[in-house]
Parts: structure tokens; C-alpha cells; sequence
């Protein structure tokens, strides 16, 4: 259990400047997400909590203790690779007992800790196998257990789930939610997966060419982005955002952008009343819900649209847009948010 | 070890007669390499000590007086001779095979991961060390080893040939190691380990292919090796059997009866060797072209 805090965190390769002046201060048992996209700084800012990359600047404590320059086993994280990074010439057992093998815990102890390990993530069975005998879960679930047989101070993700298919994903996302339940050990985990994010996260940090650019609960980032790359980046669809001439809203301030998510936005018939009017030129049903695109002015706009009630929508046809007033959001000219 | 071809059922687009032919080229191609062997094997078991005429490799007349005349060479004095000649040729290639993949194995290690000034133009030094003939480098050896009062000692050669086997060992392992993922190093630092665990716990076992091929390949170099062994050593009893060996066909004695059976002798603790390890050298070969 620990508390991580990174002061003014920069990382330079010669004259580039990768992680900009990093602040964050991790809480004790808490689960935050770094999100971006790729290339933002996100292995490296984890690589530096890990100590497996240099600090170039900044201040980077653990329980209140510097630790820039302490060796990443003297560190007491457990990471888990993106791509496992499972020793291959050892079985699954010497693979999740190497930590406490070369910490020179006792024996027993040992093959107690790596056969609750085990049994935890359903592993059981596998101990004896070597890492290329086992399926893309499985590996997961070794390095995962590799992780938590160490009991260490936080836990270090870096994308854990991006070799994995669609299902299994989401099976390993619930088990990283149980492991978490049963330990709260504090979790630093980054991905470029929203869901995953959104999902697993106390806090999420916003990452975008080396700087954060919002930190924030799940739902405050998605209702509140802090600016148009936030509000853009995350949800699918993509928020709209839109030249507030555009339409017919009362915007705070000097605000010069409306933003607003497809999910937020109902279309309908009539158009006395809209938001704005929109003519459909592109629709996608995904079964549960449907989306209706077109244009207003020259940015692509989406949203709902209810066709039970509203009968089958063609192209061209013309639909008015309709949003609750509190789901909208501003942005000045430098694309900052504006609070009415 | 399976062949891509195990797995194909039946071999369709293959014409009989095309596999007949690629049989019989092949079968030719085996005893023109086998022909010379087999010529060796024949002077060998000869009774004579004549060069031997005709193109048959079948001997007339088969005897073991050459394997025991060459085994059981003791001099005046009645040491046993090959004995103390065979432990030499023994001693000094392990000594070589170990000394060499030791000092190559961490040399190649730093090579392929850390990062200091001089480590390209090291490596191409090493290159450099390999494209003198061993001829050339004979006279400052033998002073560096006169100087050192190393000549005609079994030390002084081991240190001659690990030295020449070195540079080929390390350019070896170095692209071996650089095959092995970082990420793997890298999660052992976060387990706790230090470098030299990682360097025996993890690159060392995940290297046994192109090890085993340098140890080979170090262990060859000094057992077959002759021009520097037969200058730096002067008694006999301190002769590597490759020395010995030209002594049957010298300048004294043309015995070259004795000198096949002691050809055959020499070749095959290599062959054995090659055998046990033929294993690994599979996947030392194909180092680095694919990872399962
Ligand atoms: N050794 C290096 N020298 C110079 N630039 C580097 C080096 N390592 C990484 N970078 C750069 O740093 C930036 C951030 O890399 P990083 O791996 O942290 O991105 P990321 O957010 O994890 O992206 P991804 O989602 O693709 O994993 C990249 O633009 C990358 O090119
Ligand atoms: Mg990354």
C-alpha cells in the first residue's frame, strides 16, 4: 500500500521533451488510469514510476520518500508488460515464484504464496506447464499472478489487455476489477482503451502530448471534459462540437464552441423548436440503439434516434436535433471549457 | 526435432521420376564427400605403411596394428606417450572451450546491453583480431609467451587459442542476446533481481543454443589446432595429438598407416561432441531467424 506522487515529472531524449512536467498525486489504495493516445507519454510516465526509465526532471515519491534515483527492485511495484514478459525456459510456478526466489523468502512460504496465487487467478492446473504451452489468457493470468504473489506496494499495468480478443478482454478487465476489490493495493494502469478506463478507474488522467490535460473520476471527465481534446477523445462516437452560431443554444460567457455527445442528442421529425435541423446522411443501426449522421455547417454531427418510434428513417430525410441543456458543453478559443 | 515436411500428407505436384533422380544425385553427392573418409578408414586398417595406390577404399587386408601401435607410444623412458598427449589435447581445448565462452558470454552481454562509449568500435576491433592468418600473429606470440615463461606450457596455449576463439564467440552471442526480448531483463529488475542473477537466472539458460555452438566452436579451434601448438610446445610429452600426428608423415617417417588411425582417433571426440550437442546446434544455427 502506497501513496505515489510525481512533482513536475519531465522526460527528455536529448533536445525532444516527451512527459512535460508531470503532477499527479496517487492516493493510497486508489486506481488511476493513464489514457491517450498513442505516443502521449504513457509507458514512459509508468517506466518512470518503475524505475526502468530515468527521471529527467521532477520529483517522484513513494509514501513521502524520493525515489528518483532507487533501483526499480528496491522499489516494491509489481508491473505487469504488455507483453507478459514471462521468463520462457521456467515453468508457470518458477515463473510466479522468481520474485520471492530472489528476495529469499523461505521455501514453504514460497509455495504457499504461489499456490494461493494460483488458485486465485485459475491457474492451478498449469503450474508445471512452460509459458509457450499455455493460451494468450493463461500467459496473462501468469504474469498477473507474478504481480500479486509479491504483495507489493502498487501495482503497475501497461496496456495488459491490448494482446487479447474482444471476449477475453472483458473477462480479464472483470478479473482485474475482483483482484482490486480483494486487495486495494494502489494500481497505476495505463491503456489507450477508453472502456477500460472509464471502467476500472477511481481517477483517469487524460494524457496528450506529454501533458495531462485533465484528471478527473470516470464520469466527471466523460460529463466535464476540461477541454476539446478530452471532450473528443473520449466516448464513441465522438463528441460534437460545433460553432455555437450554429445553433440555437444561449452560450455563457465568451464561449465559442458548443460541444455535445451523439448520445445526448435525440432526433426527431419536427424541427419547430431544434436545436438545430440536420439532413441524414448516414445511419448505423447497432441493434440496441441507432445513430443518425449528417452535417451542421461543415463538422460530421451525430445522434440517437429512436426509429420504434419514429418510423424507418431514410437518407435526406430531414430531422431536427434535441439535447437537455445541462448535457452541453463550452469551449473558449483555446478550446477550454466555460462553465455557464 | 519435426521438419516442415513431416506435417505435409502426401506430396502432390512431385513427379516419381524427379524424386528418383534428386535420390541418386544425392547418393552421389554422399560418396564423393564420404570417398576420402573412406580412403582414410582404408589406410588405417592396412597392414602397410605405403601411401596407399588404387581407387578402392576396401582394404586388402585388415588389421588394428596401426590404432595399437599409435595408442601404445611410449618413448625410451616408458612414459606412455599418447597418454600424456592425449590429456593435453583434453585439457587444453575444455580449458579453451571454458575460458572462452566465459570471457565471450559477459563480453557479449555488455556488448548487447549496455551502452558505453567504444562499443561499436569494440566489436569492430574484435572483427579485426579475426582477419590476421594465425601464421602472422606466430612470432609475437612467441615472445609474449617466451616473456611470459609460458612456452611449452599448457596454460600458455589455452590463453593463445581463447584468445583467437573469442572474437568470433562474442560477435556470435552478441546477436544471440540481442534476440532476447528486454521486457524479459526488464521484469526481472522489477522482481528484485540484480544484474548478474539476471545475467545467470535469465540470458544465460535462454542463450544454451548459442553457447553450446561457441563452446563447440572453441573446443574445435584448440584440438585440431597444430602450427601454433607445434611451435610453442618443444617436448613431447607436452604435444597435442595434432602435432603428433604430422610427426607420422614428417620429415623423419612417412608412416602413414599410423597417421590414418591417429586421423580417425583425433576426429572422433569431435564427432561425438557434435553429436551430444547436435541438439542445440539446431537451434544455434538458426539463431535469431525466428523465436518460437
Ligand atoms: N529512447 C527514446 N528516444 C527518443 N524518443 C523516444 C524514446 N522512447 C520513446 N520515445 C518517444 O516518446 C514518446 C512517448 O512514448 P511512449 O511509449 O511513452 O508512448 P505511449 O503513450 O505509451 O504510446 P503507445 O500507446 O503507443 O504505447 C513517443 O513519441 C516515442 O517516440
Ligand atoms: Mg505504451
Amino acid at each position: 500500500m502506497a501513496a505515489i506522487s510525481l512533482r513536475g515529472i519531465e522526460k527528455r531524449y536529448g533536445d525532444v521533451v516527451i512527459v512535460k512536467g508531470l503532477d499527479l498525486e496517487i492516493k493510497d489504495g486508489e486506481f488511476v488510469v493513464l489514457v491517450g493516445p498513442s505516443g502521449c507519454g504513457k509507458s514512459t510516465t509508468l517506466r518512470m514510476i518503475a524505475g526502468l526509465e530515468t527521471i529527467s526532471a521532477g520529483e517522484l515519491c513513494i509514501d513521502g520518500q524520493r525515489v528518483n534515483d532507487v533501483a526499480p527492485g528496491d522499489r516494491d511495484l509489481a508491473m505487469v508488460f504488455q507483453s507478459y514478459a514471462l521468463y520462457p525456459h521456467m515453468s508457470v510456478r518458477e515463473n510466479i515464484a522468481f520474485g520471492l526466489v530472489v528476495r529469499k523468502v523461505k521455501k514453504a512460504e514460497i509455495n504457499q504464496r504461489v499456490d494461493d496465487a494460483a488458485e486465485m487467478l485459475k491457474l492451478s492446473g498449469l503450474l508445471h506447464r512452460k509459458p509457450k504451452d499455455l493460451s494468450g489468457g493463461q500467459r496473462q493470468r501468469v504474469a498477473m499472478a507474478r504481480a500479486v504473489v509479491r504483495r507489493p506496494r502498487a501495482f503497475l499495468f501497461d496496456e495488459p489487455l491490448s494482446n487479447l480478443d474482444a471476449k477475453l478482454r472483458m473477462e480479464v478487465r472483470a478479473e482485474i476489477a475482483a483482484l482490486r476489490r480483494r486487495f486495494s493495493t494502489t494500481t497505476v494502469y495505463v491503456t489507450h482503451d477508453q472502456v477500460e478506463a472509464m471502467t476500472l478507474a477511481d481517477r483517469v488522467v487524460v494524457l496528450n502530448d506529454g501533458v495531462a490535460q485533465q484528471v478527473g473520476t470516470p464520469l466527471e471527465v466523460y460529463r466535464r471534459p476540461a477541454n476539446r481534446f478530452v471532450a473528443t477523445f473520449l466516448g464513441t462516437p465522438t463528441m460534437n462540437v460545433v460553432d455555437k452560431a450554429l445553433l440555437k443554444v444561449a452560450v455563457p460567457g465568451n464561449a465559442l464552441h458548443v460541444g455535445v455527445r451523439p448520445h445526448d442528442v435525440q432526433a426527431r421529425k419536427e424541427t419547430a423548436g431544434a436545436l438545430v435541423a440536420m439532413r441524414v446522411e448516414h445511419i448505423e443501426r447497432l441493434g440496441q440503439e441507432s445513430f443518425v449522421f449528417g452535417r451542421v455547417g461543415e463538422e460530421r454531427f451525430g445522434a440517437v434516434v429512436d426509429e420504434d418510434a419514429l418510423g424507418v428513417l431514410e437518407h435526406g430525410s430531414e430531422v431536427g436535433l434535441f439535447s437537455r441543456a445541462d448535457r452541453l458543453s463550452f469551449f473558449n478559443d483555446k478550446g477550454l471549457r466555460i462553465d455557464a | 526435432m519435426k521438419s516442415p515436411s513431416d506435417d505435409v500428407a502426401g506430396d502432390p505436384g512431385h513427379h516419381p521420376l524427379l524424386g528418383l533422380l534428386s535420390h541418386a544425385v544425392l547418393m552421389m553427392t554422399a560418396v564423393i564427400v564420404l570417398y576420402p573418409v573412406l580412403w582414410v578408414v582404408r589406410m588405417a586398417l592396412s597392414p602397410t605403411q605405403s601411401f596407399a595406390s588404387g581407387l578402392s577404399p576396401i582394404p586388402s587386408e585388415v588389421t588394428l596394428q596401426n590404432f595399437r601401435d599409435v595408442i601404445g607410444h611410449h618413448d625410451v623412458a616408458g612414459t606412455w606417450v599418447f597418454g600424456h598427449q592425449l590429456w593435453n589435447s583434453l585439457v587444453i581445448a575444455l580449458a579453451t572451450a571454458v575460458t572462452g565462452v566465459a570471457l565471450a558470454t559477459s563480453a557479449a552481454y555488455a556488448f548487447s546491453r549496455f551502452r558505453f562509449p567504444g562499443a561499436r568500435l569494440g566489436m569492430s576491433a574484435l572483427l579485426v583480431t579475426q582477419m590476421f592468418p594465425a601464421t602472422m600473429m606466430m612470432i609475437p606470440l612467441y615472445i609474449l609467451l617466451d616473456k611470459l615463461g609460458l612456452l611449452d606450457s599448457q596454460f600458455g596455449l589455452v590463453i593463445v587459442y581463447a584468445t583467437t576463439s573469442i572474437p568470433f564467440s562474442t560477435w556470435m552471442l552478441k546477436g544471440y542476446f540481442d534476440t532476447i526480448p528486454i521486457d524479459l531483463e526488464e521484469a526481472a529488475r522489477m522482481d528484485g533481481a540484480s544484474t548478474s542473477r539476471i545475467f545467470f537466472s535469465i540470458i544465460l539458460p535462454l542463450a544454451r543454443p548459442a553457447i553450446a555452438i561457441t563452446a563447440l566452436f572453441s573446443f574445435m579451434t584448440a584440438w585440431n589446432e597444430f602450427i601454433l601448438a607445434a611451435k610453442l610446445m618443444n617436448t613431447e610429452t607436452s604435444y597435442t595429438l595434432p602435432v603428433v600426428l604430422q610427426g607420422y608423415v614428417g620429415a623423419k617417417s612417412t608412416s602413414w598407416g599410423h597417421f590414418a588411425a591417429g586421423a580417425i582417433l583425433v576426429s572422433l571426440p569431435v564427432m561425438a561432441l557434435f553429436f551430444a550437442l547436435q541438439k542445440h546446434l539446431v537451434g544455434g544455427l538458426t539463431a535469431g531467424s525466428v523465436k518460437g
